[in-house]
């Protein structure tokens, strides 16, 4: 059975136990606690560490994950982001952690990284507001007085600076002069660029202000605004700016330097204590799931039954009483599934895991689906050149990374699949398309090519279709013969022999026609005529057999024949095998007639052609992989999965070490 | 001017499959497009998942290529040219043609709407992506099926 029996266990500990039975389940990691409000029992007080307490922890762990963000980036990193991702990672024990947390000052160091990210980023807004100010004031630089005019003013004159769209500009500056006296100046400053509408700078008598106004309310004047503090002339100011320029540079580049040391000694101390604290926040949490009376504590959880020996060995080696139970899980309880395969299967649980999760007492389609998954997509590339290269490249990425755990599972997905294309397409005698038979050098391995291949789909496409549609056949009986077994381990043998056996028996009795019209033996055809007929005849007989009226079973029975065109397109469906192998097949041939004829332009042919034989076949690879990962997977989900299985269930998500940047060891190791 | 009129009438054949089947994974990977890109203003992160469902319309047109390179092949135009075609044998490779080039146009297009949706989707419920790729290759099926019909049917025209 690939769905693991689990247990409900219940232990009820001495309070000052909590703690310790806390460790116990996260170092097994395989346990699913059941929070007491799930339960529906009393509304009891959280269970364990005080809210307090895990308030501190979150804000420790926020700060840290803060820091550790801010020197990420200045942190030069030994390993690239791709090892990170799919290596494997150290593994340190929990005391290990704890010495090094309690040895260091983290608190100081979130707050001289929130010092330094904040000073970091005032430095670059002043440098913004300065880089605008230098702009603006290139724009005036041939104002000959100084800016305090313009900015605060005199007793007497005041000044405002502003940009006006060119073509009202002339009409604007006379205007205003006509209303300005002696004292007044409108000056015009060409702009800099071609199409900048051009800055005018204004100064007027204090009593004029208002007609002044006026005026550049009636045009479309937008009004720049100069900070106070620029008071001097033009070019002074602009120094000035430039020096604090250079000075907010310095500072920054000793900031970055110090975040980069910083980042040097901290970065990988910093992810072992974000990762520490994540595991101790999530026992916090998970202590909140336990009931507790004055005395005790009490945790309900899923347990896999071939680990519960082991679990009760570990509780019962505590000093502080403990007690704990367990039950079979009840019919109307929904624990979650919990998968264990074979190796073979393994790689395909991401694939039920895409589709959903299944019911604790239903059946799982991973083992089932396995083998079909990994042919059909050998048979969808089907080419031996792509395998080898496919294989080749997963093997480097998994040996290099030192890949483990599910990042490990999903690349074998493709390890398998690359093999199977291997031998497909060695089968069907495709080495990236028609390599050998295309480029003359390589002729002297056609005809080992040939010798050892079975199939050439592309001279011989109806054997090949035939081919994937007797695996249709296959699998889709297949599916209707689990599903058969699954109602009939349930119970529900009208079920069986109705729904499935029926349209079994209809399935074969066509198969018979078929072979029987093919000039196997009439005995052939007849016996599937009986089949057939057999079949049908159950099927019109129980199909109605939930509907009360006799009138309503003998029609529903009678419709329910209809649903063998859905039989049919479901086995007519896996043509696409076909289909996919002699696209692969077929784009490996084009790229290879490009290259071919590149190859005859003089002195650069080969070079250009080899470049063109390197991208067209990668090109092909990666569309084609993502084909035959999407039909393969879709004949498993619609056309199999449909036979028997209903997803609906959960999968276990087991109390563990939820860590990011490292692995806990065990304790007892 | 009769004696090349069928290698002519292939020629349309190959022009039609190419041509509309890589229309419609235009249009397809177009609509797609415009969702991706506007997913991608919210979370620019997701653009390795959204350029995996945007090009899921592309097969199309692949098809469509396959299929004239098939009907180019077969009537020698690439070089050889000793091929006979009759005007019948032309107007055949003409006919086989037609299902890529029919069907490739509306699924491509058909299953750019569908990832689109899909894309936001994704967006919303990272954890369904699997479902998400799944749903557009329902839609491709049928190019799948036209492609398969129109190789069949090169493959029984007699030269």
């Amino acid at each position: 059975m690939a769905i693991a029996k689990v247990k409900k266990v219940r232990i009820i500990a001495h309070r000052d136990a909590r703690d310790d039975i806390i460790g116990i389940l996260q170092d097994m990691r395989s346990c699913e606690l059941i929070s007491e409000q799930e339960q529906g029992g009393k509304k009891k007080q959280a269970g364990g560490m005080d809210s307090d307490a895990l308030q501190h922890l979150e804000n420790e762990l926020t700060d840290l994950r803060f820091a550790l963000r801010f020197l990420e980036s200045h942190y030069d990193d030994p390993e690239n982001a791709m090892e990170r991702l799919l290596g494997a990672k150290d593994s340190y024990s929990l005391e290990e952690l704890k010495d090094l947390k309690d040895a260091a000052d983290f608190a100081s160091l979130s707050k001289e990284s929130r010092t330094l990210e904040r000073r970091l980023s005032q430095i670059n807004t002043e440098r913004g507001q300065i880089a605008s100010l230098l702009e603006t004031l290139s724009s005036i630089r041939s104002f000959p007085y100084e800016l305090s005019l313009l900015t605060t003013g005199t007793e007497r004159v005041r000044g405002v600076v502003g940009t006006i769209p060119a073509a009202q500009a002339e009409q604007f500056e006379a205007v205003i002069e006509e209303n300005l006296d002696t004292m007044g100046e409108c000056r015009r400053f060409a702009p800099e660029e071609k199409d900048a509408p051009p800055v005018v700078a204004i100064l007027y008598e204090t009593e004029k202000a208002q007609k002044i106004e006026e005026l550049l309310g009636q045009y479309p004047f937008s009004k720049v605004d100069l900070p106070q503090s620029l008071s001097g002339f033009v070019g002074d100011e602009e120094a000035r700016l430039h020096d604090r320029e250079e000075a907010l540079q310095q500072e920054r580049l000793e900031l970055e330097e110090r975040a980069a040391a910083l980042a040097d000694e901290w970065v990988p101390e910093c992810r072992k204590a974000v990762d520490y604290l994540g595991v101790l926040r999530d026992r916090g949490e998970a202590l909140n799931k336990a009931g507790r009376t004055e005395r005790t504590v009490a945790y309900t959880l899923w347990c896999p039954a071939d680990r519960l020996e082991e679990l009760e060995a570990a509780v019962s080696a505590l000093d502080l009483p403990t007690d704990l139970s367990s039950t079979d899980p009840e019919p109307d309880e929904d624990p979650p599934a919990l998968l264990r395969l074979p190796a073979y299967a393994r790689p395909c649980e991401v694939l039920t895991k895409l589709y959903g999760a299944p019911h604790y007492h239903a059946m799982d389609p991973t083992v089932p689906m396995a083998p079909f998954f990994i042919l059909f997509f050998g048979m969808c590339l089907s080419d031996a050149g792509y395998g080898v290269v496919i294989t080749g490249l997963i093997l480097l990425l998994i040996y290099k990374y030192r890949m483990e755990g599910e990042t490990r599972r999903f690349f074998n997905l493709f390890l398998f699949g690359g093999v199977s294309t291997i031998a497909v397409g060695i089968l069907c005698g495709s080495w990236l398309g028609n390599l050998f038979a295309a480029f003359p050098f390589l002729s002297f391995f056609q005809p080992v090519v040939e010798g050892i291949s079975l199939i050439n789909p592309m001279e011989d496409p109806i054997t090949y279709l035939l081919i994937a549609l007797a695996l249709g056949f296959v699998q889709v009986l297949y599916g209707l013969g689990l599903a058969f077994r699954d109602n009939w381990k349930q119970g529900d043998r009208i079920a069986a022999i109705g729904d499935q056996g029926g349209w079994g028996l209809i399935l074969i009795g066509i198969l018979l026609i078929a072979l029987g019209s093919q000039g196997v033996g009439a005995s052939f055809s007849l016996l599937g005529k009986l089949c057939a007929a057999f079949g049908a005849g159950l099927l019109v007989a129980t199909q109605g057999r939930e509907k009360p009226t006799l009138l309503g079973k003998a029609m529903t029975g009678l419709l329910s024949l209809y649903n063998v065109t859905s039989y049919i397109s479901d086995i007519l469906s896996y043509s696409r095998l076909l289909a996919l192998g002699m696209a692969t097949g077929a784009i490996a041939m084009i790229v290879n007639m490009l290259v071919t004829l590149i190859g005859d332009v003089p002195y650069v042919g080969w070079l250009i052609g080899l470049f063109v034989f390197l991208i067209g076949h990668t090109f092909s690879i990666a569309v084609n992989v993502l084909g035959a990962f999407i039909h393969s997977l879709r004949l498993q989900y619609v056309e199999f999965f449909s036979k028997f299985y209903s997803a609906g269930g959960r999968f276990m998500e087991p109390f563990e070490y939820n860590t990011k940047y490292i692995n806990i060891k065990h304790n007892k190791t | 001017m009769e004696d090349i009129m069928g290698t002519m009438l292939a020629a349309l054949g190959a022009a039609l499959a190419a041509g509309f089947a890589g229309a419609g994974s235009g249009l397809g990977i177009g609509v797609a497009g415009e969702a991706g890109a506007g997913v991608m203003t919210e979370d620019p992160k997701k653009f390795g998942l959204v350029l995996l469902m945007q090009a899921l319309p592309g097969t199309q047109g692949i098809y469509g290529l396959l299929a004239a390179f098939f009907a180019i092949l077969k009537v020698g135009l690439f070089g050889g040219g000793d091929v006979e075609v009759s005007l019948w044998q032309g107007l055949g490779i003409l006919f086989a043609c037609l299902p890529i080039a029919i069907a490739g146009f509306y699924t491509g297009w058909a299953q750019g709407k569908t990832c689109a949706a899909c894309i936001h989707m994704v967006v919303k419920r990272p954890e369904e992506t699997g479902k998400a790729i799944v749903l557009p290759a329902m839609v491709e099926t049928y190019a799948v099926f036209a492609l398969l019909v129109t190789i069949i049917l090169l493959n029984s025209i007699q030269l």
